[in-house]
């Protein structure tokens, strides 16, 4: 939802902290004056005592006046402490209660992969602890390792057959399956990907994308185009090393293109995608052969089928195509859209418009594809793995954690169920769902 | 105690708290009251905030618990006072982004808090889920139940035809 984006930096933009001091001052006189009413309380509790008044008032001393009495309405730190002993690292990825939180595998093999998972203390997470998991034999054997802070959901990327990025927000790792680890550092340097460099991105807080040297752990911010106040809700790279990006939100239409650079980003190019309403865009990596850009372009503050436009271009962006759907009745949610390696369109629908509670949709959720090259024109072709609940579930509660395209043509796909921690993998030959570890 | 830890928190998540709160409450002086709370509870509180993991998501909590108690006290008061004409946004606050707001504040307070921590502090399905304390599956049919009021609100205002 890139009209948020924007939004987000509007606002930013605008909002003056004021002095820390003050904030500090104040809370300073808070615990003062917490201080105080203790130690009041504590030195009545006492005079009680010493003035002989029975048992039943006597007991007042064992529980000491709170330590906190600001009349704060948030949860105070005391009652969400997190435990005594910091969980290990396989303790957090086999912890029961822990969310598979990312999936990334390798290019080379499926059975090469890392699963970052979160545990949470408390109900409200304010407590979380992060660590990924790895291995090259499909879990037969695996190495954990502790993601340090939790300022972010974790991320995981393949950035070589045995290596992956990892990161929650804090300093990134470079975990390879051998469970050795490197820090990873980011450089000010801002400058195109060089050949073997990985894109990560958007990074914690700068939202900037990154190349990545999976050699010298090194990575930089790349240039891409765009105004102050613009931002590139996705940037992500197809399989012959393009990148492609969607700009910014469409409303007046100012921002409503799709950018693509084939030079790792030192020059870019774009096309202004066609059409009045006010949506969002958004660009479909490939994952075949072939120069092939893709966008799609959907509803006011969420991307629908069917879509508003389905744009292609087959020649790297010369020519351009474009589909318009026909609208029906009910909406559907897009969670992904991929452009496979055979050249046909697939998406994943998560939900559709006349899901009620407790009243599925008529229609099934889960993968469509394209009718061949007619982007136009999608059919239902695959289930939800079986633990959503049938493909006619009111919403799927799976997520796209990584896909792979094979040499000879074989997309592989990885979804997930965070609160329960099932992975599934399917190959789309196979149309069923097969649940895989995760740990 | 030291504050440090608080200060650098501070420097790196006020702007971003406050944005939130704004999209949730449509008051940037309520949102900022808000998280100067927060932060004020946290500096009170210095070397218990200094042990946890995620203080990003502590200040979130703590403003927003902040930012309902206000409503709940204020709830009488705005009933009976005249409704103010449009949302109480900055000045410079482009004509999209009031819309945006807008149509925020039109939505059930359950769906706003979805979207807001969802699409504004961009936090997975999950974390919303553990945030607000409901199932993931409750998360995603407020995300869809409140991404579709958005768009029929923002596309009436549009383009009456859009779909």
């Amino acid at each position: 939802m890139s009209d948020f984006d924007s939004f987000r930096r509007e606002v930013g933009a605008q909002v003056m902290p004021p002095s820390f001091d003050e904030v500090a001052a104040t809370g300073r006189r808070r615990r003062l004056a917490a201080t105080g009413w203790v130690a009041a309380t504590v030195a009545i509790v006492v005079g009680i005592v010493a003035l002989g008044v029975p048992n039943g008032l006597g007991n007042a001393t064992r529980p000491v006046a709170p330590a906190d009495t600001s009349s704060s309405t948030g949860p105070t730190p005391t009652t969400t402490a997190p435990p005594r002993h910091r969980l290990s690292a396989t303790q957090v990825v086999n912890s029961p209660g822990s969310y598979l939180a990312a999936v990334a595998v390798s290019p080379a093999s499926p059975n090469i992969k890392a699963v970052a998972w979160r545990y949470c203390v408390g109900h409200k997470c304010i407590h979380a602890q992060a660590a990924v998991t790895v291995t090259d034999d499909n879990f037969a054997t695996s190495h954990d390792v502790a993601l340090p802070g939790s300022h972010s959901w974790p991320t995981v990327v393949a950035v070589g057959d045995h290596s992956f990025y990892a990161s929650t927000g804090g300093q990134p790792r470079l975990v390879n399956t051998d469970g050795t680890v490197r820090l990873v550092r980011v450089s000010q340097r801002v400058g195109p990907m060089a050949p073997g460099e990985v894109l990560i991105g958007p990074a914690w807080v700068s939202g900037d994308y990154l190349a990545l040297n999976p050699g010298s752990a090194v990575a930089h911010p790349i240039p891409i185009p765009g105004r102050a106040d613009q931002h590139l809700p996705l940037v992500q790279t197809s399989s012959d090393g393009t990148l492609v990006g969607g700009v910014g939100f469409a409303v007046g239409g100012a921002y409503r293109s799709l950018i693509w650079s084939i030079d790792g980003g030192a020059t870019w190019r774009q096309h202004q995608l066609s059409g009045g309403a006010p949506d969002m865009v958004q660009p479909v990596p490939n994952t075949g052969a072939g120069h092939v850009l893709a966008a799609v372009r959907g509803g006011v503050g969420a991307t629908f089928l069917p879509f508003d436009t389905v744009y292609r271009s087959s020649d790297g962006g010369t020519t351009w195509r474009t589909f318009d759907e026909k609208h029906g009745r009910d909406l559907a949610y897009l969670s992904w859209a991929l452009v496979s390696p055979d050249g046909s369109l697939l998406v994943n629908i998560e939900a559709w418009s006349d899901s009620k509670r407790g009243h599925p949709s008529s229609h099934p959720v889960g993968l469509y594809e394209s009718n061949g090259g007619n982007w136009g024109d999608l059919r239902f072709i695959h289930d939800m793995p079986s633990s959503a609940g049938s493909g006619r579930a009111v919403v799927s509660d799976l997520a796209l954690g990584a896909y792979t395209a094979a040499p000879d043509g074989t997309l592989r796909l990885w979804m997930y169920d965070s609160s329960h921690g099932r992975l599934y993998e399917s190959d789309l030959g196979i149309g069923t769902w097969a649940q895989v570890p995760a740990r | 105690m030291s504050t440090d830890f608080v200060r650098e928190v501070y420097d790196a998540s006020y702007r971003r708290l406050v944005v939130q709160l704004f999209a949730m409450s449509g008051d940037q002086a309520e949102a900022e009251n808000a998280v100067q709370e927060a932060f004020v509870k946290a500096s009170s509180q210095a070397s218990r905030f200094n042990a946890l993991d995620n203080p990003e998501a502590w200040l979130r909590t703590v403003a927003m618990n902040a930012l309902r108690n206000r409503w709940r006290r204020t709830s009488v008061a705005r009933r009976l006072l005249p409704q103010l004409p449009g949302v109480q946004q900055p000045a410079e606050l482009s004509a999209d982004h009031v819309d945006l707001i807008s149509a925020l504040r039109r939505l059930p307070t359950e769906l706003r808090e979805a979207v807001v921590l969802h699409h504004v502090a961009d936090l997975p399905v999950a974390e919303v889920a553990s945030t607000l304390n409901i199932p993931e599956g409750t998360v995603k049919a407020r995300l869809v139940r409140g991404r579709a009021a958005l768009a029929t609100s923002l596309s009436d205002r549009e383009e009456p035809n859009h779909v």
